[in-house]
Formats: C-alpha cells, sequence, structure tokens
C-alpha cells in the first residue's frame, strides 16, 4: 500500500514551498560558496554535511549528505564540485528516503521446504560456505560463479574478482555491466588499445558541437543534458545533434534531429564520414600522425591505407545510407558538416551499446573523431556515459569480469596473469588461462546446471537479464540439481525471490568506499550512518566467506584472511595493482580520496593532479618523458604502433529483423524518476507517483492502425514471452516501433521477459534495444 | 511398478511446474515510505501538482513550459524564485529535481 506523505498540493502551496526550500534543495544547483554556506544555515536540522557521492547514475555527482544525531536526513548537490557543480536529479534527493525505507532487509533468510525463513548470520554463513566449498570440491572450481555490480564499491568487486579468480580459481566472475557497457569496452579497447573514455566532463564546457547518440541524455543522465543546456544557453553558438530510432525529449530539444531505422545508424556514421572526406573537413595532418585504417579480412585484421577507406566509403554515400536507414541524405550532410565545423563532442549510451553490433557502431563514432582529429582537444572528445556509478572503477578497471585482471591485464595472457598471481599471493598457475563464463553464458550454464552456485550481489538478474522467463527458471525453478543461489542485496527483488540464501545488505551511505565514474574520476563515499538490522556490507560478507572457504580447504590459507581488515587495505593494493599500467593511480590516496573532491587517472604520484585528457602531451603524465611531442599533441600510446584504428566495419542489421508475425520493434529505456529495476526508486512515494504504471509508447499510426488508444491494456508478445501494460499514443517512436520503460518488476508488465538474449559475438553484451514483437489490445 | 513410475513421473512434472510458476507470480515490491520525523525540513523538493494547469505533457521538459507562467505570475501563477541558483544553472528543466504527481510529462 502506498503511505500518501507528500500529498498533492495546490498551485499556491507548491511555488511557495519552492520559494521557501530554494535555499535548501533547489540551492543543490548553486556553484558559489556563500550560497553553499546559505544552505547551511537555512537547515537548522543538520548536524553535520559531508562530501559523498550519489548513488545513481555514471555521472557520479559530487553530493553532501546531512547527519543528524547519527542519522541521514538530507541530501544536497556539492555547490564545490569541479563538475557537477551542485546540480544533482530528483532520484539522488529523495536518496535519504531510499536509506531509511522500511522495506529494508534486515534479516539473513534461508529457503526451507520452498519458502525464506529467518536466520542467524552464523547459520547462513556456515550454509553458504558448506556449499560452495562441496561444490568446489566435487565438481571443480568452474562450477561456481560470481556475478556483481556496478553499484557494488571498487574494494568490494576488486575482493571479489580475488577471491574467485586467485583463490577458488575460477574466471566465472561477471558482473551487470556486460548488461550496460561491454560494448562501449570493445569499442574503446579495440580502437586505442585501451579501455575507458579519454575525455572529461570539463569538454562540456568547451565544446560547441553535442552529437548525442542512442542517449536519453535528458532522463538517463539529467546533470549532463542540464549542463549542455546551460551551455547551449551561454550565448556561444551551441549545436546539440541527436540521433536515436525514438524521439526522447533529447530529439525534440535538438538542433538537428536524425531518426534512423533501429540498428540501421551505421550506414548514417559511415555517410557521415564520406561527406567529411568528400568535403576535405577531414584533419589530413592528424590522420597522418596518429591512425591507421584496418579491415577484418578472412577473420583477421588487415592494413588498408586513407585512400582505400575513401574508396571503401563510396558504398556509404548518403543517399545510399537513406536507403539503409531512413534518414535524409541532406540531414545526414548537414550533420557531417556540423560535425566537423566545431569543437565535437560526442556522448553515447546504451543505444549503441546494446546491440549485436555494438562494439562495431562504438568504432565507427571513434572514426569520425579520428579522421576529424575531434578528439584530445578541449571541448572534442568521444565520450561513452554510464549507467551506474561503479560501473567503470569498480568492474571495468578492477577488471571484474570473464576475461579481465585488474588495470587493463587479461587472463589469457601469461605474463598479466604471472603479474597478478604474485601480487595476490596466488598458488602460481592458479588462474586459469581461459576466460570464464561470460554472463548470457553463465546463466545458460546455470539453466544446464552446469554452474552448481552463484553468488550474486548487489544487482537483480531476476528482472534485468533479457530472456527473463529462461533465465528466472534456471535462477529458481525446483529440480533435482537446481544450482545454489546466494543474493545480497538492501530490498527484496525479483531475484531475491529465486534464492536460497538471501542477505541483507548494508549500502552506500552505510559504509565507506570508492566509486569511479564515466571520467575516469575517483570518489570516496563515507559511512555516515548505520545499516539497519543485522545488514553488512557485501565487503564484510565476502570477508566472512573468504574466511570461510579457506577453513574450509579450498582456498589457501590467509589469501584473504591475512591480507584485508578494511577497505582501506584494499584500495591500497587497488593502487599496488595499477601502477605502471596506463591506469596507474598510485597518486591517488584514501587521505587525499577524503580531502579533494575525486581524482581523475592516471594520477600517478602524491602531488600529481590528476588527468583531464589522456593521450595528451602536458596533461597526461604518461606522455611527460615524450619529447617527440609538443603540449597539446595527441599519442595513443596503448594502441598497437601507438595509432588508433579507423575500422573499416560493414552495415550490419539486428539478430532480430521483424516479419509477417512480428512486425514491430520493441526498444527498451528508461524515464528520469527512475532507475534500473527499481528496486530502490520505486520506494519514496514521490518518486513512484510521478509514473505510477508501466506503459508502452506507440505512435498514432501503429495505434489506429491496431484501434488502440491511450490508457488501453495492450499485450506484447515476442518469440520468448509477453508483457502487458498501459498504451500511450505518442509520436515519440517511429512507426512500426514501441519503447516501454524497464524499471517495472510486477508480472505483467516485466518486459525483460519479451527481449532478446542475442549479444555481440565482441562484447557479448545482449541486444537489449532490438527485437520482434507483436501487438492486441489485452 | 511401470504405471507408478509413469504416475510419479507426471506427479513430479505438475509439482515443478507449479512450483515454476508460484516463483514467477510472487511479487515483492511494497512501496511504503519512510517516517517524515527521520528527515531534515525542506529536505525534499516540491512535487508538481496533479491538475489540468501542470499536464504541460511533452513540453515540460523544458524550463520554458513552467516559465512561461512562473516566470512573470501569467495567468495568476506565483513567480517561483530559486533563492542562491547560479544563473547558469538555473538553464536546466524543472523535471530534474522536481517530480511529476501522476507521470504527466
Amino acid at each position: 500500500m502506498e503511505t500518501d506523505l507528500l500529498p498533492t498540493v495546490d498551485r499556491r502551496l507548491f511555488l511557495k514551498a519552492a520559494a521557501v526550500s530554494a535555499v535548501m534543495s533547489a540551492a543543490t544547483w548553486a556553484n558559489e560558496p556563500d550560497h553553499l554556506e546559505a544552505a547551511e544555515k537555512a537547515s537548522p536540522d543538520v548536524d553535520e554535511w559531508v562530501k559523498s557521492v550519489c548513488r545513481f547514475c555514471g555521472t557520479g555527482c559530487g553530493v553532501m549528505l546531512g547527519k543528524k544525531g547519527g542519522k541521514l536526513v538530507s541530501l544536497r548537490g556539492d555547490a564545490k564540485h569541479p563538475t557537477t557543480r551542485g546540480l544533482v536529479c530528483a532520484k539522488a534527493l529523495f536518496l535519504p528516503k531510499v536509506v531509511h525505507s522500511p522495506d529494508r532487509l534486515q534479516k539473513p533468510l534461508i529457503r526451507k521446504n520452498g519458502k525464506l525463513k529467518e536466520a542467524s548470520w552464523e547459520e547462513a554463513m556456515d550454509l553458504v560456505c558448506d556449499k560452495f566449498a562441496d561444490i568446489i570440491r566435487t565438481k571443480g572450481p568452474d562450477a561456481v560463479a560470481y556475478y556483481g555490480s556496478g553499484q557494488a564499491m571498487t574494494e568490494e568487486s576488486y575482493l571479489a574478482n580475488r577471491l574467485f579468480k586467485g583463490g577458488i580459481g575460477t574466471n566465472n566472475v561477471e558482473g551487470n555491466p556486460r548488461l550496460c557497457m561491454a560494448s562501449a569496452v570493445g569499442g574503446y579497447v579495440s580502437t586505442f588499445g585501451k579501455d575507458e573514455p579519454m575525455g572529461c566532463y570539463d569538454d562540456i564546457q568547451h565544446a560547441s558541437v553535442f552529437f548525442l547518440v542512442g542517449s536519453n541524455t535528458a532522463e538517463c543522465h539529467p546533470v549532463i543534458f542540464d549542463q549542455i543546456l546551460a551551455a547551449r544557453k551561454s550565448g556561444k553558438d551551441v549545436k546539440v545533434i541527436a540521433i536515436d530510432p525514438r524521439m526522447s525529449p533529447v530529439g525534440r530539444h535538438a538542433d538537428l534531429y536524425l531518426q534512423p531505422k533501429p540498428g540501421m545508424d551505421l550506414a548514417v556514421f559511415h555517410a557521415m564520414a564520406q561527406v567529411i572526406i568528400a568535403e576535405g573537413r577531414h584533419d589530413k595532418s592528424f590522420i597522418d600522425k596518429n591512425v591507421q585504417f584496418k579491415i577484418m579480412k578472412d577473420g583477421a585484421p588487415a592494413s588498408v591505407d586513407f585512400a582505400g577507406y575513401t574508396k571503401w566509403l563510396e558504398q556509404y554515400s548518403p543517399e545510399e545510407a537513406e536507403k539503409i536507414s531512413g534518414v535524409p541524405a541532406d540531414d545526414i550532410r548537414y550533420a557531417a558538416r556540423l560535425f566537423a565545423g566545431g569543437r565535437t563532442m560526442s556522448l553515447w549510451t546504451m543505444g549503441l551499446n546494446q546491440r549485436v553490433k555494438g562494439v562495431w557502431a562504438n568504432n565507427l563514432m571513434h572514426n569520425l573523431h579520428l579522421i576529424t582529429g575531434m578528439i584530445g582537444k578541449p571541448g572534442a572528445t568521444p565520450f561513452s556515459l554510464t549507467g551506474q556509478p561503479n560501473a567503470c572503477g569498480g568492474v571495468r578497471d578492477t577488471g571484474t569480469l570473464s576475461h579481465l585482471l585488474p588495470y587493463g591485464r587479461l587472463v589469457a595472457k601469461p605474463d598479466h596473469r604471472a603479474v597478478i598471481e604474485k601480487l595476490w599471493g596466488c598458488t602460481p598457475g592458479i588462474i586459469a588461462h581461459k576466460p570464464g563464463l561470460h554472463t548470457i553464458a553463465m546463466f545458460d550454464a546455470l539453466a544446464e546446471d552446469k554452474i552448481q552456485a552463484m553468488l550474486i550481489l548487489t544487482t537483480n538478474p531476476g528482472q534485468s537479464l533479457p530472456h527473463a522467463n529462461k533465465y528466472r527458471a534456471a535462477m529458481g525453478q525446483p529440480r533435482k540439481n537446481k544450482p545454489f543461489i546466494v543474493v545480497l542485496d538492501i530490498f527484496h527483488t525479483r531475484t531475491t525471490e529465486l534464492a536460497d540464501v538471501v542477505l541483507p545488505a548494508a549500502m552506500w551511505a552505510e559504509k565507506t568506499g570508492v566509486f569511479g565514474m564515466s571520467e575516469r574520476r575517483y570518489q570516496i563515499h563515507p559511512k555516515v550512518t548505520d545499516a539497519p538490522g543485522e545488514s553488512m556490507s557485501d565487503f564484510d560478507f565476502l570477508l566472512k566467506f573468504a574466511a570461510g572457504l579457506e577453513d574450509r580447504g579450498v582456498v589457501k590459507k590467509g589469501f584473504i584472511s591475512s591480507k584485508f581488515q578494511n577497505t582501506d587495505d584494499v584500495w591500497d593494493e587497488c593502487r599496488l595493482a595499477s601502477k605502471g599500467t596506463p591506469y596507474d593511480f598510485m597518486g591517488i590516496t584514501r587521505e587525499r580520496l577524503y580531502k579533494e573532491r575525486g581524482l581523475r587517472w592516471p594520477c600517478p604520484t602524491e602531488t600529481h593532479p590528476g588527468t583531464a585528457r589522456r593521450f595528451v602531451k602536458g596533461d597526461d603524465p604518461l606522455l611527460d618523458g615524450d619529447d617527440s611531442l609538443q603540449d597539446g599533441e595527441t599519442k595513443f600510446y596503448a594502441a598497437k604502433d601507438q595509432r588508433a584504428i579507423v575500422w573499416l566495419r560493414p552495415v550490419q542489421g539486428p539478430a532480430e529483423p521483424v516479419d509477417s508475425e512480428y512486425p514491430i520493434v520493441l526498444t527498451t529505456g528508461r524515464v528520469l524518476e527512475h532507475w534500473h529495476t527499481g528496486s530502490m526508486t520505486m520506494r519514496p512515494a514521490e518518486l513512484r507517483r510521478a509514473y505510477k504504471e508501466c506503459f508502452v509508447e506507440i505512435h498514432p499510426r501503429d495505434a489506429a492502425a491496431m484501434g488502440i488508444r491511450s490508457g488501453d491494456q495492450v499485450r506484447i508478445t515476442s518469440r520468448r514471452g509477453e508483457a502487458t501494460m498501459k498504451a500511450r499514443v505518442i509520436a515519440a517512436p517511429q512507426p512500426g516501433m514501441v519503447f516501454v520503460p524497464m524499471h517495472w518488476e510486477d508480472d505483467a508488465s516485466l518486459i525483460n521477459r519479451v527481449t532478446i538474449n542475442a549479444f555481440d559475438p565482441g562484447s557479448k553484451q545482449p541486444e537489449f534495444k532490438i527485437c520482434a514483437v507483436k501487438l492486441a489490445k489485452a | 511398478m511401470r504405471t507408478s513410475n509413469i504416475l510419479l513421473t507426471v506427479l513430479a512434472v505438475v509439482t515443478l511446474g507449479l512450483l515454476a510458476a508460484c516463483a514467477q507470480n510472487s511479487t515483492h515490491m511494497v512501496v511504503t515510505d519512510a517516517d517524515p520525523a527521520m528527515f531534515a525540513d525542506n529536505a525534499f523538493p516540491p512535487v508538481i501538482p496533479a491538475d489540468a494547469d501542470h499536464s504541460t505533457g511533452t513540453d515540460s521538459w523544458m524550463q520554458e513550459s513552467c516559465l512561461s507562467c512562473h516566470k512573470d505570475g501569467a495567468n495568476n501563477a506565483p513567480i517561483v524564485v530559486h533563492e542562491g541558483m547560479a544563473a547558469i544553472l538555473l538553464d536546466g528543466k524543472c523535471r530534474s529535481c522536481h517530480t511529476t504527481s501522476e507521470g504527466n510529462g
């Protein structure tokens, strides 16, 4: 039942309250210290304001947490934060309500006779450790798996990775970032040799053209979009180009909006490149110094020269691209000229990444920047936004995926394994040379009972995986060899209901650790309040779990237990693991994290200020010794031959094209007020009310053809399952396409029952953005 | 013997099916809210009212749709003053902080 604590107010009261609360809540946008002080004076209910970082997306907004009597009582933007400057969004402002939600899990639960029953931590830990140890002994290390999260702290993900790969000896280590940014990783690595953006949020202040691709920035990264709007209103000549099959709020307010057929934007990118070169708008000098061209031939990359690339692009003239993508040729030309004519910052998210050709789409974004030299300069950069607070720092950087080791290393490389085994004090040779199972393969193996035990931390795969019916059954369907599922979370979710053991977790402000967001900035969030009941941080659980496995002889004695007492200890080992790599953050000490508003790696010494732009002489410390470069010049030192690669990738469509039986494209996404599976944002009544129920956006033409009106219940069916929700007839998706936000967990509207588990062969990221469905009035 | 095996198999399959169906039909989300006494005064931004005047549809994404009334008091709307906000950061959208009451955005 929804408790209406903030009843709808009349307009006068609302506006009066808005004015009164300006200094407190709306002054989250202040960016001057005196405004900050005014806000603090206006908050007599707060004993102390503590610097922290937001719990939600990868923007990494600086926040101030208000404490009173040892409790979290308020949150506002941190006006002194160097990049978000006091901006936050509604989700953040209501975080204190999430923390204090009466729904929080507070005691361990063990499934007995089919039902979850309260248990002691001792009983639960014994059961978990006994089960894992028994399976490791009898079935081997690869019969267990870890599925983590871009919401866990860096120290937690690093520790889990260390335990599973270096202690247990399995590379079955995955996490939900595989679902959201693996293709961005694949794009950065295959083009530049190493992961993570080279630019930073400062570039927003310098850009004159924003190229927003497959990104509903207005809703998914509102603080970034607000900064773009501010730049546009600043008096500078700033243009926004949006490209998205669905006209989101970004498209509605862009200077140029391109609406390609789903999955066909690759043709648009090639055509833009073709126009740029044909009209002489490319940067020949930059290309000559920094770029090479490759095409896949017979399964291996082959070199091509600039002339060969130019010739290859001829197949994608604007007119040809219009035939493929549906985007008018003249709009493509205009977009190309804008792109090449400004300081251009590209920003993209799931619209590019969640595709079977996600890596290729990322490559083509980089191509545009490389041929125009729009990279490594203030305001010019290809920048992949991330959706979680610590997908970058916690999972990508620590290597907590099945093929990675910390800080850019690979399990497949013997020298990388050797370095990490030595650092970790492993039994030599314990880190397997073969990558473990990626997320979809891991849950497929669960369905086949090949994986017999899985530890799931801080994520909700029972709702968030594509083809959810299949993987929910894999996790929860009773059967003879049903895998043993352990879940740590702060609330009951659609995953805890499938688990054999559910453990109550401490969240965010209840523990101390580091988040690393999209611009390589590492920031600490300190503990400001106690967790409810018997909740325990994932970190403390992992320490106990590791000790239990050591006691049972399946992990080397002392491998974890003799090394770490707290997250500070793990952080110091993370720094050591980064030393000498392109990630080097030896200089980001705990003390500096508490004192400063985060630091961007590389940051090799304790006096280094951090790096705004990688690969740029004078900024990136890894180029300090290179006297061949002038300040401001670029060198892609992580790439083969120190040249970034422009890839010649053919245009290919989605895994499941529409047909006569399933004639509509389904795409999924988000709304501003909710986040991912809604397990947190559905708790505060104010956020919940913003969108009371799930909906499907249908183009008026399609709605008319099917006799559907706004408010009708509509059933969406794919080859994998169905979902039912209210229709919202609106010319946002293009004809032949529907859009459903993914936040609702109720059975009827759990949209991932419908989505497809096809994945990009390079990044292994599923194609959430495109599958074929049919619609009917329910 | 064979008949009993078949019956047992059928029973097992039905039971498994029922259990699986139960697992897939439960919904755990219980929307409650925290005790307001736990929070500082004015800790949360006011919610946009759910009435016809504020059902601005797709235009609600830009502050101009709000300020068309609330900047100068048009249509008898009270003037909103966000005292203390830096000018450049006022150029965002109202819905970044102020949620709607009934999804009227």
